[in-house]
């Protein structure tokens, strides 16, 4: 998918009125580029992301999708807009008590009609392609566990692998993936990012993933963007970004240039009896 | 020196004590005239004409009735004191699902990007005001109708709770639908599938244990309910606790009480059971 921004401005549903999170972005990305998107906490990098998964309506400027002007599109065919496309959000969006090959195979919902959906709840259909793609991230053992089982780690990686089910079975032709690393150590962040990058060439899907981890960045993406403020402050190949370029981004708040990434893996305790209301 | 002396402003009384007999004052003033509204004369029990049917009746309660025939029949009705309830809920659960599902904000497309659309949202409204027209109606009002329309019965009280408890299913079903993570949901919503599944793999593995507890609360609830709705004429161990009541059968009476705790008991180590499975 080819996406085409120009002068976009853009304010998170949540926040109160007045208050934009990106300014004046213009960009262009071609089909089946990987895009990295850098900068400090609160730059914007999330509101971009939802803004191109369609999920945020841009307060002015333009969004092309293919040839499609987003703010035209009528709701249905946006809605099957969205279908063509994934966002995982950071923390991977996951009921606790969905086994995790149906929490996978929901990647595929949008192409399913309702009476397979519901087939596929009462016995996995896509047991095999749920486990390829688990099997990509190191988690193929996971497939008929209970998400509420796992450490926050192995969620994490349950949600890119949902993403990459939906790249192989072809429906998604973009791929939005935001903080995908920040609950995992080095080696499974290096790990599962060379998977998810590897999926996006293989199933030629356009990949934008925002990023704490710069040394990641530039080690696995060819193009990174800058963002600092709701600006943008550079867009170059990844061998122009150089120490200077990096510091000027993140100014003073060069810490997080070094501090690795919080920890979210913390162990699971033990389910508790649902709540029994007596209204 | 006398401790008194000791003491300084041995004559002041309590500061409180003029506030205090005011709200005492008006308390009686104010409660009087309801007590006098109300008929509130408990001396009437005690009065030597009503001490002696009163202590006779009670005295019959003492020995239950035992003999086999009884027991049969009560056996019987009992049972069909269960069967009225869960038809009854039966019915409600079909009413209430539907309604629920119309009703649920957090199945919106439209508010996805901003606000709900007004149509949709006048769609939720007229759901909403559709339970609440069924739940303001007591049961034993719809019962009161369908023994009416029906005649004397089972299918008027479980008539009269499938309308009633469809409100109160629906409208709850709706909240805890809304109030619990839509993380999930919005999610799957955002990447382009339909409301139904949407609410299948997201919302409805969130809260199915929330949900089944409510469902088997309901449904003790509507146990007892049933045995109420059976002194007008609804069916079941109700009517036949009328009938004995009508006839002073003491004894009779203290049998079907027996076995009404039981089946609150049965109701509510299913209900305990079934939320310990659900964790």
């Amino acid at each position: 998918m080819r996406l085409d921004l120009t002068q976009l401005s853009a304010c998170h549903p949540a926040a109160p009125t007045g208050i934009t999170a990106l300014r004046g972005i213009t960009l262009s990305i071609a089909s089946g580029e990987h895009v990295a998107v850098i900068g400090p906490s609160g730059a914007g990098k999330t509101t971009l992301l939802h803004v191109l998964a369609c999920a945020i309506a841009p307060l002015s400027g333009q969004l092309r999708i293919d040839e499609h002007n987003t703010a035209s599109l009528p709701s249905a065919t946006l809605h099957r807009l969205r279908g063509r496309l994934v966002l995982a959000p950071q923390v991977p969006p996951l009921p606790p008590r969905q086994r995790v090959v149906t929490a996978v195979s929901a990647a595929l919902l949008p192409h399913m009609g309702l009476w397979a959906a519901l087939k596929n709840l009462f016995s996995a259909s896509h047991a095999a392609a749920a486990h390829a793609a688990l099997a990509a991230f190191d988690c193929g053992d996971k497939l008929f566990e209970r998400v509420d089982r796992l450490s926050g780690g192995e969620r994490q990686r349950v949600g890119l692998a949902r993403c990459v089910l939906a790249a192989s079975a072809g429906h998604a032709r973009l791929l939005l993936v935001d903080e995908p690393l920040s609950a995992l150590d080095p080696s499974r962040a290096a790990q599962s990012i060379a998977a998810l990058t590897q999926a996006a060439t293989t199933y030629g899907a356009t990949l934008v993933c925002s990023l704490h981890q710069v040394d990641t960045a530039l080690a696995h993406f060819p193009r990174i963007v800058g963002l600092r403020g709701g600006e943008q402050v550079f867009d170059l190949p990844a061998s122009a970004v150089t120490p200077a370029v990096l510091a000027a981004l993140y100014g003073d708040a060069a810490n997080e240039l070094t501090e690795s990434a919080p920890a979210m893996d913390t162990p699971h305790a033990a389910p508790s009896p649902a709540v029994m209301h007596c209204r | 020196m006398a401790y008194a002396d000791m003491l300084p402003m041995r004559h002041t009384p309590d500061p409180a004590r003029s506030q205090r007999l005011l709200w005492l004052g008006l308390a009686v003033v104010v409660v009087w005239p309801l007590l006098v509204l109300a008929e509130f004369k408990p001396w009437v029990l005690f009065e030597p004409g009503n001490l002696k049917p009163t202590w006779q009746f009670l005295k019959s309660f003492l020995v239950p009735k035992f003999d086999s025939e009884f027991l049969l029949m009560v056996a019987k009705d009992a049972w069909r004191t269960i069967a009225i309830a869960t038809a009854g809920l039966t019915l409600a659960w079909l009413l209430a699902v539907p309604l629920s599902l119309l009703a649920v904000r957090a199945l919106s497309v439209s508010s996805l990007t901003g606000r709900m659309g007004r149509m949709p949202a006048g769609l939720r409204g007229a759901a909403r005001g559709v339970m609440v027209l069924l739940r303001s109606v007591p049961e034993l009002i719809w019962a009161l109708v369908f023994v009416r329309v029906v005649g004397l019965g089972p299918t008027a009280g479980v008539l009269a709770i499938a309308l009633t408890y469809g409100g109160m299913l629906g409208k709850v079903y709706a909240e805890i639908l809304d109030s619990g993570d839509t993380h999930a949901t919005h999610s799957l919503l955002r990447n382009g599938s339909g409301r139904l599944p949407a609410f299948l793999y997201g919302l409805l593995p969130q809260n199915a244990a929330e949900l089944t507890s409510y469902t088997v609360y309901r449904w003790e609830c509507a146990i007892r309910s049933s045995a109420v709705l059976g002194f007008v004429g609804a069916g079941g161990l109700g009517q036949q606790m009328d009938a004995s009541m009508k006839m002073f059968a003491g004894n009779e009476v203290a049998t079907m009480l027996l076995v009404f705790m039981g089946l609150v008991w049965l109701a509510d180590a299913v209900s305990s059971w079934l939320r310990k499975v659900l964790a």
